[in-house]
């Protein structure tokens, strides 16, 4: 790490519609150096790093790269430069190949898509990802898509790399590789911006952590001046209860009523012959790794994919044998599935918090009002919004303009809009900071307690551990293992989603 | 559903025809608490278990069995065929005798038989409670074969059980419900409904005594439940005959392989539930019964089970203690409290077997 900057901000100042994202904020950069910049949801950190990469325009102060003063118009002219934006969402073309996305922009006159194929797939092999090049990308889960955005930016030469949560969606596995990747990074000298919820692998990986509150900086320094609390603590501005880190003992609830039940569920390749239950008044939390079939089982329940046709196995939901083959009538039965992909399936990112909101609640058969009202919009964003603590710019924000864990807590509003009896969450902390876990964990654990029955479906670990009565270790499209809260570790967890 | 319907669900393997099996999980995890539990006593084909104030009652084959706190064993009597079900109540046991009848030893009605003409209909008999001193609910599996015939009821896909109250001073005996697939326990509830347990349905039903209406209580099991017992908590022990799997389903739903099968193989090799196994080399396995390094995989699909089920006063299901494949307290039949612990009498494990501290809620 130089004592160089490559990139300084100073004075700077982001506004939209007056309203300031950030304000006042001096940020510098230096070359080859890891950089982890967080901060709760809405904090600003998005924004800040969008200005480098040339998405906005500062409303005030400067931006300098390389020692020059630069005002970005546009991403390309950002990435010309030399700084590259992994944005938090994957943006790739799902109609395309990875390859194809991989030099998206580059395309000749005559293009030769096998020796694309085989240079794509040297370039990935190098980077230690397990992407065929050859897949079009619609077709690859969360991760692999995460990976085709890393090694995009990669193969860019950027000078600067800006990462937005890029390991949300990684496996342990995948996220060492993606550290050695980094590493590998900072030793060519490109210097990386790295913004996580995960405040360990800040810890772990970063030179320097600078922590953003409300559109400020609050703190900033060396990485091993810092600690978890400091950090926590600079976030929030307050001592947090850590239940994520099972700092606070609880016991199990208690069995309720059956309200689902799998058997023998088959759906392609990616559910085989799985058999399960849940529980009222429980949150039951399924674990596995990327791939294991989680989402596509607790998808197959909600509607949202069919199992197969000969002998798929059987549905019942508080007993009665369900089939469906759209999700309405799942929602209408009591079923609704919390997406894992929000940005595509969760909310119209045009539209208001209050319009999303209340599409859910058109959706709730037993509304006997179907028609869209404005009033009745901004009246459910006023009402879930305290009950969430929505933070938004404005009441008419879009939800595009809404920081990650902001959209998300309308993501489970307009789910429980629909008074469910079963709600089924798919990775509900992805992409959000430790003070919006916090209450969504109290979201869940609240409608435990109210007799609904909960389903969590994680890749990280603690947070099964923090939010679950009951574990279902998944592997292999099947459930492999089940496990009351008092006889888990992450060991035995981890042993039987691997094994 | 239409008969087209019908077709469709057949062809697709759907509804009815949905050859699946609900999981062991949640209160009724599998664990090894039958398998670990200490022997009370060896009593060979160990059924029937009644607490009675001279101490537990059991049977064995046909012979009536009474065991002191210690576990010493006093034979009371032996009778002309398999004792199927006991009662006790006030003073008075009543023993139902496959194929004959039952009769009552002890209390107001000593000596009463109903063994005659009178009984024809009372040939198969599987539980027995009493209602009150003076009338008896009775279980009746099947109208046409005997207790010990339970298997070829099950493959031959029979519902001709019934249940039936019998005045005890009167001796008359009213039908309070017919058209069951074996009946196999009954449990009063100290008010006008009884839960029955219908095992070849796989479930528990409430049946009012004065309505005759009928309901499920507890619906979906993954086993064939066998009798139910009263627990502490004002709840009750459901006992099975054993799991169900997705092959002897798969052959329910194939007719004619099924009847072949009935018509050419010995009883012994069906396949078919059993209360125990691995007897005989030439026993039905199926896949992932195959043994590793001769050692039968505790997870794998099996034939015979030991399987007892704590339940609520709702029949909701609490815990449950299970003697996997690899294990031997298969057959569990029946199951009694006694002071904190819980008996349960393995038929094919021939013994009985205890649970310390079970029936004070202390543990399970």
């Amino acid at each position: 790490m130089s004592d160089v900057n490559i990139i300084e901000l100073r004075d700077a100042t982001k506004a939209f519609s007056r309203i300031p994202a950030f304000k006042n904020v001096n940020f510098d950069l230096r070359k080859g150096e890891i950089h982890a910049l967080l901060g709760e949801n809405g904090a600003g950190k998005s924004t800040l790093t969008k200005v480098m990469a040339g998405v906005f325009k500062l409303t005030e102060g400067k931006l300098f790269f390389d020692g020059r003063e630069v005002s970005f118009a546009t991403p390309a002219e950002a990435l010309r430069a030399g700084i590259a934006m992994v944005f938090q969402e994957t943006n790739l073309v799902p109609a395309m190949t990875v390859a194809q996305n991989l030099y998206l922009g580059e395309e000749k006159m005559f293009n030769r898509l096998r020796g694309l194929y085989i240079q794509a797939r040297q370039f990935l092999a190098g980077m230690g990802f397990q992407v065929d090049p050859t897949a079009q990308v619609s077709t690859l889960g969360a991760a692999h898509k995460q990976m085709v955005e890393i090694a995009r930016a990669v193969h860019h030469k950027a000078r600067v790399i800006i990462f937005d949560e890029p390991t949300a969606t990684l496996t342990p596995e995948e996220k060492r590789h993606f550290f050695n990747l980094l590493q590998r990074l900072v030793k060519e000298g490109i210097a990386v911006i790295f913004i996580t919820h995960a405040l360990e692998e800040a810890l772990a990986v970063a030179d320097r952590i600078t922590v953003m509150r409300d559109g400020e900086i609050v703190a900033s320094g060396e990485a091993k001046g810092f600690t978890r609390a400091t950090i926590v603590q600079a976030m929030v501005g307050r001592t947090l209860t850590e239940t994520l880190h099972g700092e606070v003992k609880r016991s199990a609830r208690p069995y309720g009523d059956k309200v689902l039940s799998v058997e023998n569920l088959s759906c392609a390749g990616l559910v085989r012959n799985s058999s399960f239950s849940v529980f009222s008044g429980q949150v039951t939390g399924m674990f596995g790794l990327v791939g294991a079939g989680r989402t596509e089982m607790a998808k197959v329940v909600a509607g949202l994919l069919k199992r197969n046709m000969f002998h798929g196995g059987e549905i019942r939901l508080l007993g009665k044998s369900v089939r469906y083959r759209v999700p309405r009538p799942a929602v209408r039965d009591g079923i609704v599935y919390v997406t894992e992909d929000r940005k595509f399936d969760g909310f119209f990112e045009t539209m208001t918090a209050g319009e999303n909101l209340q599409i859910g609640e058109l959706t709730d058969a037993s509304n006997p009002v179907s028609m869209v009202s404005m009033s009745r919009a901004r009246e459910l964003a006023k009402q879930w919004g305290e009950r969430l603590r929505l933070k938004s710019i404005s009441d008419r924000a879009r939800m595009i303009e809404l920081s990650g864990g902001n959209q998300q807590k309308v993501v489970i509003a307009k789910s429980l809009i629909q008074k469910p009896k079963l709600v089924i969450f798919d990775e509900p902390t992805r992409g959000v900071d430790v003070g919006a876990i916090v209450e969504i964990h109290q979201l869940i654990s609240d409608l435990a307690d109210q007799g609904m029955a909960v389903v969590v479906i994680s890749s990280y670990l603690p947070e099964i551990l923090a939010v679950s009565d009951r574990i279902l270790v998944v592997k292999r499209g099947r459930v492999v293992e089940e496990m009351m809260l008092s006889e888990a570790t992450e060991e035995r967890v981890m042993f039987a989603a691997v094994h | 559903m239409s008969a087209l319907g019908q077709l469709f669900d057949r062809f697709l393997g759907r509804g009815d025809w949905a050859v699946t099996v609900p999981t062991l999980d949640g209160p009724l995890l599998p664990n090894q608490e039958l398998e670990d539990a200490e022997t009370f006593a060896g009593l060979a084909e160990a059924d029937n278990l009644v607490r009675t104030e001279k101490g537990i009652l059991a049977s064995s084959a046909n012979r009536l069995t009474r065991f002191g706190a210690g576990g010493q064993a006093e034979t009371l009597q032996e009778f002309p065929g398999e004792i199927t079900a006991l009662a006790h109540a006030r003073g008075m046991t009543a023993v139902a005798i496959d194929g004959k009848g039952l009769v009552i030893r002890g209390g107001l009605y000593d000596g009463r038989e109903a063994t005659g003409d009178e009984a024809r209909r009372l040939s198969c008999i599987t539980a027995l409670t009493f209602l009150d001193s003076n009338t008896l609910l009775v279980a009746n599996g099947s109208a046409s074969l005997p207790a010990s015939a339970w298997r070829r009821d099950l493959m031959q896909k029979n519902a001709s059980g019934s249940v039936w109250r019998l005045d005890l001073k009167s001796g008359r005996l009213d039908l309070v419900r017919d058209g069951l697939a074996w009946p196999a326990g009954i449990a009063t509830t100290g008010s006008n409904r009884v839960y029955v347990t219908e095992a070849w349905r796989h479930r528990v039903l409430a049946v009012d005594l004065v309505t005759r209406a009928t309901a499920p209580a507890l619906e979906h099991l993954p086993a064939y439940p066998a009798r139910i017992a009263p627990a502490f908590n004002a709840g009750y022990w459901l006992t099975f005959y054993s799991v169900r799997n997705q092959l002897v389903e798969f052959i329910l739903r194939e007719e004619t392989f099924r009847k072949r099968m009935l018509a050419e193989v010995p009883e012994a090799y069906w396949m078919a539930p059993s209360l125990s196994s691995w007897r005989d080399y030439r026993e039905p396995m199926q896949g992932s019964q195959l043994k590793q390094m001769n050692v039968l995989k505790p997870y794998a699909v099996t034939r015979s089970y030991g399987l007892v089920v704590h339940c609520d006063q709702n029949m909701k299901p609490l815990s449950s203690f299970h003697s996997r494949a690899d294990g031997t307290v298969h057959g569990t039949l029946s199951a009694c409290e006694t002071g904190d612990d819980l008996l349960v009498a393995s038929r094919g494990g021939s013994r009985i077997v205890r649970l310390p501290k079970v029936a004070s809620g202390k543990r399970g």
